[in-house]
């Protein structure tokens, strides 16, 4: 004899663990911030200067050294940080020393910086140092902008033509 | 506090096992085959994904449009085959929880059992990683919400260069070459899963990787159905130049991503870690470990190198080496790193038994605080303090039905670490004492043994289908087997009423057979 209850039971919990895995598989929404936010993404990667200045070995040196080692100019390898600032409507966001990657820091300095933004007009200013002892910012971009709901806008930088750009 | 923790994390389950017997019947209860669905939803999304990796194309604009047309041109075999693989995988990742809850609330983390419950913290990390792996595939607005978060939250590491998120930071960054590793991964990361799903049952004999087939078919019958009721299908395809605001997120898998968005990466990093380490650290934060290291006993003066515990023992703690004086002959030898004190090896050894004429009763392998020489006092002491008319002796398991419960003038109670640990020949001895009526032995319920096997084995000892064998001459109704999980003590009080019933039955010589086959 068939066993209603038993068979209606299993049918109840089956149909309990579908809809469980049928709705949290991609309900209820997430609502990651409001719809009329944008955002700005700051990621660029650059070489910072050497610090230091080259130098001619003397004969002196040259001659302490393994023939195979006899070069006569030398160069320190560490590198500058980068300072970087990021200013949207004349408020600072970001400002940041990013320090060369390795261990005789003489890599790379990267950043990835994401920052979320009211859309319509605002005013953008980049700018950046690739050398401690520079007074001034010698790359810069300042740009007013409007930004659509949603929109994403990426600040990079062209290290071969040493300006930022926009993505 | 973990004690606590340990008694309420038991006290759902177990309420939850019985109330599925019920309804599932023991075969068939999901929560006695938590880690058998596990396997069994894992095998469902290798041959599905092996099937959508076909039509699968690995570059930026394919991707996406190679699962459309699987979803919407091929949806009554290939959109199926889709749903089936999210909805399998988010199966895993509960019934995983499930058994990790489970086997916490079960204490099977201590002493010998730390290897699997330590092996299976990785296992999450693999789990998760692969099903989320798999979500940046199919390269809609999901994938671009997770490939973003995660880089950016990997990249929060010191170790882990920035540069990881700048690859997902624009359309023009995007490359063919990374979905094709991306494939890769989402093919290798299970691959390692399964290897550490193999390594996390390696310790134990026997491991039950397949559910049973009424509920395996059952399982699949449903998934097919939600397949078809709530078809998975993609968002809007993926667009690095505008956010995603909402999300249809998979909250089995991201649960944790909002709070990635709301507490900032450290901090989730610091609540992952941390639960996993403590997790990973469990078994030696035990307050029990003292009582859970006892183990097995091998005494070569009566151990004869049958290898019946060898062959029994559901943890592989024992091995056959050559005897230590006997020459040609084996013997046991235990290690104590594996053994769970579970007393199944002593259950099965020959030489524990009781009809023997020796001044003093040593078994070839024993449980130090349960020797047969021990139990069998106890068992006469118990049986001494009987005073009614039709007199009983259970024998029970510390594990399941408290027997305790039933104990009085004429029923003697005796509690083991696990029914498998009672030799046949000791149940046969007592049925023949000539004041006893009849022994009940009980244990865990047969598809939920706490020691794997114990329920198994005893079963099959005492219905002569496995060594020792039952070999009864006081007649086969004054043994009776019985099998129920914790707090069914409503249960064992019927079926020993039941018992009772049946001994006065053939007693009074109007019935035959009560007993327990």
């Amino acid at each position: 004899m068939i066993n209603w209850k038993f068979w209606i039971g299993q049918a109840l919990c089956y149909s309990l663990f579908i809809a469980f895995i049928g709705y949290f598989s991609n309900s209820p929404k997430y609502q990651r911030f409001p719809d009329d936010q944008a955002t700005i993404k700051l990621s660029l990667r650059h070489a910072g200067q050497i610090l230091g200045e080259c130098r001619n070995r003397s004969e002196k040196e040259l001659a302490q050294l393994p023939p195979n080692m006899r070069i006569a100019k030398v160069c320190p390898r560490e590198r500058s940080p980068l300072l970087l600032d990021l200013l949207i409507n004349g408020e600072m966001v970001y400002s940041e020393e990013l320090i060369p990657r390795g261990l005789h820091r003489d890599g790379l300095s990267s950043v990835y910086f994401r920052v979320p933004v009211d859309s319509g007009n605002i005013d953008l200013k980049v700018r950046m140092k690739d050398h401690t002892s520079q007074n001034d910012y010698p790359y810069q971009l300042q740009k007013s902008l409007q930004l659509a709901p949603a929109q994403v806008l990426v600040v990079d930088f062209d290290s071969k033509t040493g300006e930022f750009i926009i993505l | 506090m973990i004690k606590i923790l340990e008694r309420s994390t038991l006290s759902l389950f177990q309420f939850l096992e019985n109330t599925f017997n019920q309804i599932f019947g023991e075969r068939w209860n999901p929560w006695y085959q938590l880690g058998a669905l596990s396997f069994y939803f894992f095998w469902i999304v290798t041959v599905t994904g092996l099937y959508l990796f076909i039509f699968f194309d690995t570059s930026i604009n394919g991707a996406f449009e190679s699962m459309e047309s699987l979803t919407h041109n091929q949806w009554f075999f290939g959109g199926i085959m889709r749903s089936l693989h999210r909805y399998s995988s988010d199966a895993m990742a509960i019934t995983v929880t499930l058994h990790l809850l489970r086997e916490f609330g079960l204490g099977r983390f201590r002493g010998a059992r730390w290897f699997s419950w330590f092996s299976g913290v990785p296992l999450l990390w693999l789990l998760f990683a692969s099903a989320i792996g798999g979500y940046w595939l199919v390269w809609d607005q999901l994938a671009q919400y997770v490939s973003e978060i995660t880089t950016e939250w990997f990249g929060w590491l010191p170790f882990i260069s920035d540069s990881l998120a700048r690859n997902f930071v624009s359309n023009q960054t995007l490359s063919d070459r990374l979905f094709s590793l991306l494939v890769f991964m989402h093919i290798a990361i299970p691959l390692f899963l399964l290897m550490g799903m193999f390594i996390h049952i390696k310790r134990i004999k026997l491991p039950k990787t397949n559910p049973p087939k009424g509920l395996a078919r059952g399982t699949l019958a449903a998934l097919i159905l939600l397949s078809l009721i709530k078809p998975a299908v993609s968002m809007d395809k993926a667009n690095m130049s505008v956010s995603v605001t909402a999300i249809d997120l998979d909250w089995v898998y991201m649960n944790v991503y909002p709070l990635l968005d709301s507490w900032g990466y450290g901090a989730v990093w610091a609540l992952l870690v941390g639960l996993s380490g403590f997790l990973a650290l469990l078994p030696w934060l035990s307050p029990d470990k003292k009582k859970a290291m006892r183990v097995a006993e091998v005494n070569p003066d009566n151990c004869n190198g049958c290898s019946w515990c060898y062959q029994d023992c559901p943890f592989e703690a024992i091995t056959m080496i050559d005897h230590e004086y006997k020459k040609g002959q084996r013997q046991a030898q235990v290690d104590p790193d594996l053994c769970t004190a579970c007393g199944i090896c002593a259950g099965s050894c020959p030489s524990a038994t009781p009809f023997r004429h020796v001044d003093e009763l040593i078994s070839g392998i024993e449980i130090p605080d349960f020797s047969i020489e021990h139990l069998r006092q106890e068992t006469h002491t118990k049986l001494d303090a009987l005073t009614g008319n039709q007199r009983l002796v259970v024998f029970g398991c510390d594990h399941a039905t408290d027997i305790k419960r039933v104990a009085d003038d004429q029923t003697a109670v005796i509690s083991l670490p696990c029914a498998g640990l009672l030799p046949p020949s000791f149940a046969d001895y007592i049925s023949r004492q000539p004041e006893i009526d009849g022994v009940m032995v009980s244990g865990c319920c047969t598809e939920d043994c706490y020691f794997r096997k114990g329920t198994e084995w005893t079963e099959q000892r005492f219905h002569r289908e496995r060594l020792p064998h039952l070999r009864t001459k006081a007649g086969k109704e004054k043994v009776k087997l019985f099998w129920a999980g914790p707090k069914e003590e409503e249960k064992l009080h019927t079926a020993l009423i039941q018992y009772r019933a049946d001994l006065a039955f053939h007693k009074a010589g109007e019935t035959e057979g009560a007993g327990f086959d």
